[in-house]
């Protein structure tokens, strides 16, 4: 199998968005992992399956084995995906709510993809809005089980996977304290959605740095919150709370989060809901510099700093998701 | 002492002083009295010398946030921190958020706009403002 020439270019799909039966619009990728291509640096990607190819329950099963359901795409395919994943969708008429939101999802990545390679804040602002819509619809038709939830996640921590699960962790968590109305939820998520936006801001190669980052590097991570806002602040169609999920959700209920270092009187209610959502998926994802934790090593680490960081009622209600579902 | 040590700016017509300066002046006499420019090191990303410039002035909000609905007046006192050919640092009494445009007038009395980069809490009374002349 060729090696594919550079790391930068590719996105992560998920194997159980794939269909049998109509040919690929798109050529699909694996992730090389062996000890050659991690010499030269970074990750490297191989042609798997060239476009037009007709998929059979084989594939996808050998997909499932080879690739620990991950494959990738090039980002000038994500168009083509993006549309693919309609297609399945409308013919499948009725999905249930679990392959339903992992459409939604898969779209809304593609989408977003795009638009973080040119595109504006105006059309990354569209996208999050389709997408906060169509999430909360699809949690509407039906329970979306935590556990289940996490298992259909990707974990590979890149920017916008990220910002998928935790608009997604957001709306769980949203929900069990509590609020039902489908105006807000639309706007937790889409608030969720947009609050890494100031990282746009940020070079690749500090966000994706192997070692620990320099102090200028700390500094230009930990404006991000802060233009994040700018770009937003006087858009009169956010509201206040979705304008806090992007500055605050990396404040601390002890006064010693960024960037205001605000206490716990002043972190608005959906920048706590972020907060831990944004922290469980940072830690449950994959990372150049470390393995994922487990879901109770997370929720553990998450207990450990209730109080100081986390609203403790919030993460309570967090933790309880998953016991319940044990 | 407070009137001996500080310039009042334009802040002269109001003599009343906001409690969280008076208090400010009684827990560190030395404050208003810095002078020069601000040393600097080497990582130090800002383009322009900062200087000292701890005095009153005053701020008048002009743009507020469609989503925040502010209580205070439109005219407050700040106190003036530091002081570059870019931007201004100062003291205020409320947290002001990132990308907000308001004015800033100096004791020479010249009204200049300015947008605010960063705002931090400082001690339990006010917060510590960054901003550039836009």
């Amino acid at each position: 199998m060729p090696l594919a020439p550079t790391t930068a270019g590719y996105m992560p799909i998920a194997c159980s968005t794939l269909r049998t039966g109509a040919p690929l619009p798109f050529d699909l990728y694996v992730r090389m992992e062996h000890q050659q291509t991690r010499n030269r640096g970074g990750d490297h990607f191989a042609l798997y399956l060239s476009r037009d190819h007709e998929l059979s329950a084989r594939d996808i099963a050998e997909f499932d084995d080879r690739s620990a359901g991950c494959l990738y795409i090039q980002f000038d395919a994500s168009i083509e995906y993006s549309g693919y994943l309609q297609r399945c969708a409308e013919a499948e008429g009725d999905q249930n709510p679990l392959l339903r939101y992992q459409t939604v999802r898969e779209a809304a990545k593609a989408m977003m993809l795009d638009a973080a390679r040119g595109g504006g804040v105006d059309q990354v602002v569209r996208i999050s809005e389709d997408f906060s819509r169509e999430l909360v619809k699809s949690a509407a038709s039906g329970e979306l089980p935590v556990r289940d939830l996490f298992g259909l996640m990707e974990h590979d921590y890149y920017t916008f996977t990220h910002v998928c699960n935790v608009s997604t962790y957001s709306l769980v968590l949203a929900k069990s304290l509590g609020i039902s109305a489908p105006a807000e939820l639309e706007q937790i998520v889409q608030g969720a959605m947009l609050h890494d936006l100031g990282k746009r801001e940020i070079p690749a190669a500090v966000l994706n740095k192997r070692g620990r980052p320099t102090a200028n590097e700390w500094r230009l991570i930990q404006r991000h919150p802060s233009d994040g806002l700018k770009e937003l602040i006087y858009r009169p169609e956010f509201s206040w709370g979705q304008l806090m999920m992007v500055y605050q959700h990396h404040e601390k209920l002890n006064g010693r989060g960024y960037p205001a270092g605000v206490g716990s009187g002043e972190i608005h209610p959906w920048a706590r809901i972020c907060a831990i959502a944004d922290v469980f998926d940072a830690l449950t994802c994959y990372r150049p510099y470390r393995k994922p934790l487990s879901t109770a090593e997370t929720l553990s680490y998450l207990e450990r700093h209730a109080g100081t960081t986390f609203d403790p009622e919030f993460l309570l209600c967090w933790t309880s998701l998953f016991r319940e579902d044990r | 002492m407070l009137d001996q040590s500080i310039s009042r700016g334009p802040v002269t017509a109001n003599p009343a002083l906001p409690a969280w300066v008076e208090q400010l002046t009684e827990e560190d006499e030395e404050f208003f009295e810095k002078r020069g420019p601000i040393s600097t090191t080497w990582e130090e990303p800002r383009r322009f010398v900062r200087f000292y410039h701890r005095s009153l002035a005053q701020m008048d909000y002009l743009e507020n946030p469609p989503a925040l609905r502010r209580r205070a007046p439109s005219s407050l006192a700040i106190v003036t921190l530091d002081l570059s050919r870019e931007g201004i640092g100062f003291l205020h009494s409320e947290q002001l958020f990132p990308g907000e445009r308001h004015q800033i007038t100096l004791a020479d009395g010249v009204p200049r706009k300015v947008e605010i980069v960063w705002c931090r809490r400082w001690r339990d009374t006010c917060f510590a403002v960054g901003s550039r002349f836009v």
